[in-house]
């Protein structure tokens, strides 16, 4: 996972900032859909992540408008706000957040923003699986683990019921149908990776995010040095010594990293340890929208299919 | 003897200003000759224009390569070179691109270091020198550049005795030599004392010549403006701008 | 003995060590340049000025090591073109050229989708994980500024001298001048790989000043400077194996120590002649 504390990236991406905040609204929420236009009396929903604004389109179909704040290749740890984000909280009527502490830069905006929002935390009651980075209560990465996902749509549903009483039956309906998906897709991941043996699932990823996944679908994950290697500020020597020591001593047999990484380092790695690289794995966000990925359900069938087709023999 | 620099109707401008207007001169070879005149008439320009430095119009002849030993060294104090790495950069003109000075050439920097009493300061960091240790090892590396023609601006203002000594003396051996030797200064007296031939400029040429031709109340007034005084029939520079505490001098007047 | 060669069995440290003694004598030996001219400010600018090329050959897709160079080659050119003008010196041009030259680079970055994951890289190197395309770049540079050198050197060292005198003896000295920066600009695209954005500087002055220190004349400056920085690329990354300091950073704190160590013993020489 990355750090959201690392202080030399804080400063230049504020410097960039601020000259992005110049240039003015145009660039700002990239990939999430922009400012929509109000129609009738539909609610005005922004939500975080982008599963999340997947979440919320399923969960709210015709009756919302979602626009999203995070895009394809933003990271929600480190996530510098744009006016037009602030613009979008403003004329929120429910704001949908992932919860601990991933959008951690959300409470201050909405407080600039000056919203009346109704806040929905998705990963309300949700157990947390333990995390080393600091500032997290636990690793956020809910939504890999199926059953997390169900339950923040509930939370979901329940919390556009109380914006929006009268859509409650619709919401639930939703709701019941998108959950009903979700079980689907697990199944279909369980099925993609049954037949290969579970000494052979080795999960070395270049992004602490996948512990839920993991889990869920009976995964190995070996370690985290990876990270530590691809994310922080530089890798040492020892830190690359002891992943390829790692990597070779548990006979895996793939590193995945994710899309639009420049990967040198990681391949090199792989191929000391004599192992494949692997780059296709969604991580923190979704797809462009138009891509294979750009739902949470796609994202997830991709992900395991990256994983089954290294892992296959 | 054909002339080691001929200038033609001379002309430098900066811009609007004009530093040297139509300026014509002959020097033979192994002439010693002293440029006069008063701040900002044209002579450490004149130097430059010798050297090919500025652009100009008129015609300049000079037999090239052209030693010149400038009045204030810019050197950047930085840089770590000792006395006779300084003299040895005097030959990189001559030596071209990828060749390094050789043995005979560093021993020839040596000679000319000991020409100029610094023998013993062959080692000495550049700007560990002396003001004055400085200037005669910037002469030594006017010498190593081996130029027929070598060019002086104010090598003896402020310079102690010894040291104008040795300028002068290695001045005059150049000369013997069959070199040609130009050199600004605004000492009147010593001019007029070592060289044969002068050039007393005020933006144009004001007077070309012997001692004799050159100190007449016309020719200085007219370089000079108005600071000329007349006395017992000689006439002597008084209250010169550049040097406030000097007396009126008494110039040498043959006859 | 065996730590002695252990880093040597990891291919990937046989690739940083290469890349580390390259960059360490190109930017110890350039950076004396640097040094004496007080050219301080103009690695720093290069320094900022590649981000806007590394950025750019990130949205063509094309290899980051290339658009440093590229970066590098077309601000020299800019450069010169200024400085044909002759109100501008070189290093007064390069100096308005190359901050906003890194101005316009973050602005991309913010920009530019996906680009964020190897910001860190840029501003402080990546020398594990150096490509073939990096290392055939640092000796391609390397062999330039040696042939350089060889060819100019002495020119080089008139001009950072004594300027006045060069143009005098009949140099071009504008062209001398962009010779250097260009070389010096070449140097820095090498050490951006190594040490990133950020440490650069320290790695053209650093053991340019410890050489000051230890050196009489220039060219035994220059030959000390790049043993030092070559030395400083091997020890940190030694160094770097056996903790966890990364790469790039353990480098410069060797160099940094390195002239703490220098300048105490000059010191302590100089307290003890004194004392006698």
């Amino acid at each position: 996972m990355r750090s959201r504390h690392l202080p030399r990236r804080s400063f230049v991406l504020a410097a960039a900032g601020a000259v992005v905040l110049g240039l003015g609204s145009a660039c700002g929420g990239d990939g999430g859909q922009g400012p929509a236009a109000r129609t009738g009396a539909s609610l005005a929903v922004v939500a975080t992540t982008m599963q999340l604004q997947d979440f919320a389109r399923q969960v709210g179909g015709a009756r919302i408008e979602v626009t999203g704040i995070l895009g394809p290749d933003d990271e929600p740890h480190a996530y510098e706000p744009t006016p037009s984000d602030a613009e979008a909280l403003a004329d929120a009527d429910v704001v949908v957040e992932n919860g601990a502490n991933l959008d951690e830069w959300l409470g201050d905006l909405l407080a600039n923003a000056g919203s009346q929002a109704r806040r929905v935390t998705a990963a309300d009651g949700i157990e947390l699986l333990p995390t080393e980075e600091e500032g997290f209560p636990g690793d956020p990465h809910v939504w890999h683990d199926p059953d997390h996902a169900k339950a923040m749509v509930d939370n979901l549903a329940r919390g556009l019921a109380a914006a929006d009483p009268e859509g409650t039956a619709t919401y639930r309906r939703n709701a019941t149908a998108y959950k009903a998906r979700l079980d689907r897709m697990a199944d279909r991941i369980r099925a993609t990776f049954a037949p290969i043996p579970a000494g052979r699932r080795d999960l070395i990823t270049t992004h602490d995010a996948f512990g839920y996944f993991v889990r869920a679908y009976q995964l190995n994950q070996v370690g985290t040095v990876l990270a530590s290697v691809s994310t922080e500020a530089e890798p040492s020597g020892q830190q690359v010594r002891k992943l390829v020591d790692a990597i070779r001593a548990q006979g895996v047999q793939a590193i995945f990293t994710e899309a639009a990484v420049d990967a040198s380092l990681e391949r090199q790695i792989a191929e000391e340890a004599g192992a494949a690289v692997s780059t296709s794995l969604y991580a923190d966000g979704l797809g462009p929208p138009g891509s294979a990925a750009d739902t949470h359900v796609k994202a997830e069938l991709a992900n395991a299919e990256a994983m089954a087709a290294a892992w296959r023999p | 003897m054909s002339a080691a620099i001929t200038v033609d109707g001379l002309g430098v401008s900066f811009g609007a200003r004009t530093a040297l207007e139509d300026v014509t001169f002959a020097v033979p070879a192994g002439a010693f000759v002293g440029v006069l005149g008063p701040n900002g008439a044209g002579k450490t320009t004149l130097l430059r224009a010798l050297l090919g430095d500025v652009a100009h119009s008129g015609r300049l002849d000079v037999e090239r390569p052209v030693a010149y030993v400038p009045q204030l060294s810019h050197t950047q104090d930085a840089f770590p070179i000792d006395a006779l790495g300084v003299v040895l950069m005097g030959t990189y003109p001559r030596l071209g691109w990828w060749r390094r000075p050789s043995r005979t050439d560093r021993e020839g920097a040596r000679a000319l270091l000991d020409r100029v009493g610094l023998a013993d300061r062959a080692r000495t960091p550049f700007d560990e020198l002396s003001g004055g240790q400085r200037q005669r090892v910037l002469l030594a590396r006017a010498l190593a550049q081996q130029g027929r023609v070598m060019l002086l601006d104010e090598p003896l203002s402020g310079a102690d005795a010894r040291s104008r000594e040795l300028v002068l003396d290695v001045i005059a051996e150049q000369c013997r030599r069959g070199g040609t030797v130009l050199m600004t200064t605004h000492d009147l007296a010593e001019a007029a004392r070592v060289c044969d031939r002068m050039l007393v400029l005020n933006r144009a040429l004001v007077a070309e010549g012997s001692t004799e031709d050159i100190f007449t109340e016309d020719v200085l007034r007219r370089a000079y403006g108005g600071d000329v005084l007349v006395l017992d029939g000689r006439p002597a520079l008084i209250d010169d701008p550049h040097h406030h505490d000097r007396s009126p001098e008494r110039l040498p007047w043959s006859g | 003995m065996e730590w002695l060669t252990d880093p040597w069995t990891s291919e990937i440290m046989r690739r940083a060590f290469a890349e580390a003694i390259v960059m360490g004598a190109v930017a110890g030996a350039l950076g004396c340049f640097v040094l004496v001219r007080g050219l301080g400010f103009l690695g720093e600018s290069v320094a900022h000025t590649l981000i806007l090329g590394v950025v750019i050959a990130f949205l063509l897709g094309g290899p980051v090591a290339l658009g440093a160079v590229g970066a590098a080659a077309g601000t020299v050119a800019l450069s010169s073109l200024l400085a044909a003008d002759r109100r501008f010196s070189v290093d007064v041009s390069m100096g308005v050229l190359l901050p906003s030259c890194f101005g316009l680079g973050v602005t991309l970055i913010a920009l530019t989708d996906g680009y964020r994951a190897r910001l860190e890289d840029t501003l402080f190197g990546a020398i594990l994980g150096v490509t073939d395309l990096d290392l055939a770049l640092a000796a391609a540079v390397a062999l330039v500024a040696a042939a350089t050198l060889l060819l100019a050197g002495k020119e080089l060292a008139l001009v950072s001298f004594d300027r006045p005198m060069a143009q005098a003896m009949g140099y071009r000295v504008g062209l001398l001048d962009l010779l250097l920066f260009a070389l010096v600009t070449l140097a820095a695209v090498v050490a951006l790989r190594a040490v990133g954005n950020v440490l650069l500087t320290a790695m053209l002055l650093g053991p340019a000043l410890s050489a000051r220190l230890l050196t009489r004349t220039w060219w035994p400056m220059v030959a000390t400077a790049a043993a030092l920085g070559t030395l400083a690329g091997v020890l940190g990354l030694y160094w770097s194996w056996s903790s966890a300091v990364g790469g790039g950073a353990a480098i410069v704190l060797v160099v940094a120590t390195m002239f703490v160590l220098v300048a105490a013993g000059r010191a302590a020489v100089a307290v003890t002649r004194v004392a006698r």
